[in-house]
């Protein structure tokens, strides 16, 4: 019978190779982001795929295969993202860091900020980049608060220059609680937000409200600014699927 | 088929064979770990598809039958001159010059004599998924055996390097040669 590190370590290998379906790599994807241990095994396990490409690369060449394959190494750095990729199924480009222009959607986003750009649409477009699904997973009010100025820099900017711009924010996992009446460290900024712009909707993932109140027995209280959608990830992938751009700082 | 048109073919084929000759040797080489044996096993894979290039049924799937020719070219081989290792015929310097950096060679063997040490099997799949770029369904195809065991003979093979190599990457002064190689 198949142990449970065998097992790990099948799933893996096989996420490094491109081999899981959509819905396996979304909950390693969870387990990866949450699991510092489990991080260090996909690493460690990725640079010995390096190292054996390396040793049997002749020199001048790339040690990587024929590159028919998508080949998640490029993208472990996304995190969440790999996952969002292969869940739309739909061609995504890395994003490149556009000129700064006033319409713009991107160009002011700081440097460590994740976007998933379906590739379909162009970058600069500004009839079709104006949707944008932003996405909160941690608690962390630094990190909560930047993503807040950087939604309302970019709303005050679209505002102004009179193209509208629609956005979702999106909270799950331990992101929750930005949304959550008793924890949330930005709930003025919220409210403000959601008073001066109509086109800002917060959205609370109810898979995490249900595990809260599973795991902790908390029933989980929501701003007034807040509603609840069945799933964080669903939510993030419909939208790709209708060409909103995703963010994540 | 008249006899131009099967020239014709015979001479495109040809061409395809060229191509991945690199690619085929590469992974015979680290199955066998002889260079010598290595060329051999490829110009016999060569000569047998060469023969039953009428049995490929789907064209798509060229790659995966070429490396499925080879890998029976290896059994037999085994199967021949059991035990089939020739220790002076090893070749662990394939493909690197003197120029390289010493320390990049240093890993360079290392890597390759834990992948020697790995049980055949895993062997296989290991260099056909890393080195080849194969999915797992096309490894499954070319060594005849189901998809799960690939799973699971690649995750045995790499978490038996990831034992014995890790020590590699954490020395500080291996980094260099890693990226210079990944580059």
């Amino acid at each position: 019978m198949k142990d449970e590190f065998q097992s790990i370590s099948e799933t893996l290998n096989a996420y490094l190779d491109g081999e899981l379906d959509t819905e396996t790599i979304t909950r390693l994807e969870f387990q990866l982001a949450t699991d510092s241990r489990l991080q260090r095994h996909l690493n460690e396990l990725e640079q010995v795929r390096a190292l054996v490409r390396a040793a049997y690369t002749p020199i001048g060449e790339t040690a990587s295969p024929s590159g028919r394959r998508i080949s998640y190494r490029h993208l472990i750095g996304y995190g969440l993202a790999a996952t969002l990729l292969v869940g739309v199924g739909i061609g995504i480009e890395r994003w490149q860091r556009p000129a700064i222009s006033d319409y713009n959607l991107l160009a002011s986003l700081p440097s460590h900020a994740q976007v998933i750009q379906p590739a379909h649409l162009e970058v600069a477009a500004p009839a079709s980049a104006q949707r944008a699904i932003f996405h909160i997973v941690s608690a962390n009010p630094q990190s909560v608060k930047s993503t807040l100025e950087h939604v309302e820099l970019l709303l005050r900017r679209h505002h102004s220059s009179g193209k509208p711009l629609r956005v979702e924010i999106v909270a799950n996992a331990e992101g929750l609680d930005t949304l959550r009446a008793d924890t949330s460290p930005v709930r003025e900024q919220i409210a403000r937000l959601h008073k001066d712009y109509p086109n800002i909707a917060f959205l609370a993932c109810g898979t995490t409200i249900a595990r809260v109140k599973r795991e902790q027995g908390i029933d989980v209280k929501l701003l007034p600014q807040a509603s609840v959608t069945s799933s964080a990830l669903n939510q993030i992938l419909s939208r790709l699927r209708q060409g909103w751009v995703y963010i994540r700082i | 088929m008249n006899p131009i048109e099967r020239l014709c073919k015979r001479r495109e084929l040809g061409k395809h064979l060229e191509e991945r000759r690199g690619r085929l040797h590469r992974i015979a080489n680290s199955w066998c770990r002889s260079r010598s044996l290595a060329d051999d096993l490829v110009q016999e894979a060569f000569a047998k598809a060469l023969r039953h290039f009428g049995q490929l049924r789907e064209p798509q799937a060229f790659d995966a039958w070429l490396f499925h020719i080879l890998h029976h070219c290896w059994i037999d081989h085994c199967r021949r001159e059991r035990p089939c290792e020739d220790i002076d015929s090893f070749s662990n310097t394939t493909e690197l010059s003197a120029e390289q950096p010493q320390e990049r060679m240093d890993i360079v063997h290392r890597v390759r004599a834990a992948i020697a040490d790995l049980p055949v099997g895993q062997r296989e799949v290991l260099t056909l998924v890393d080195l080849a770029g194969f999915s797992y369904a096309e490894v499954a195809m070319i060594l005849e055996i189901p998809t799960g065991t690939v799973t699971s003979r690649i995750s045995r093979a790499r978490e038996a390097l990831r034992d014995q190599l890790m020590l590699l990457t954490e020395r500080p002064g291996n980094v260099v040669p890693i990226r210079i190689a990944r580059a």
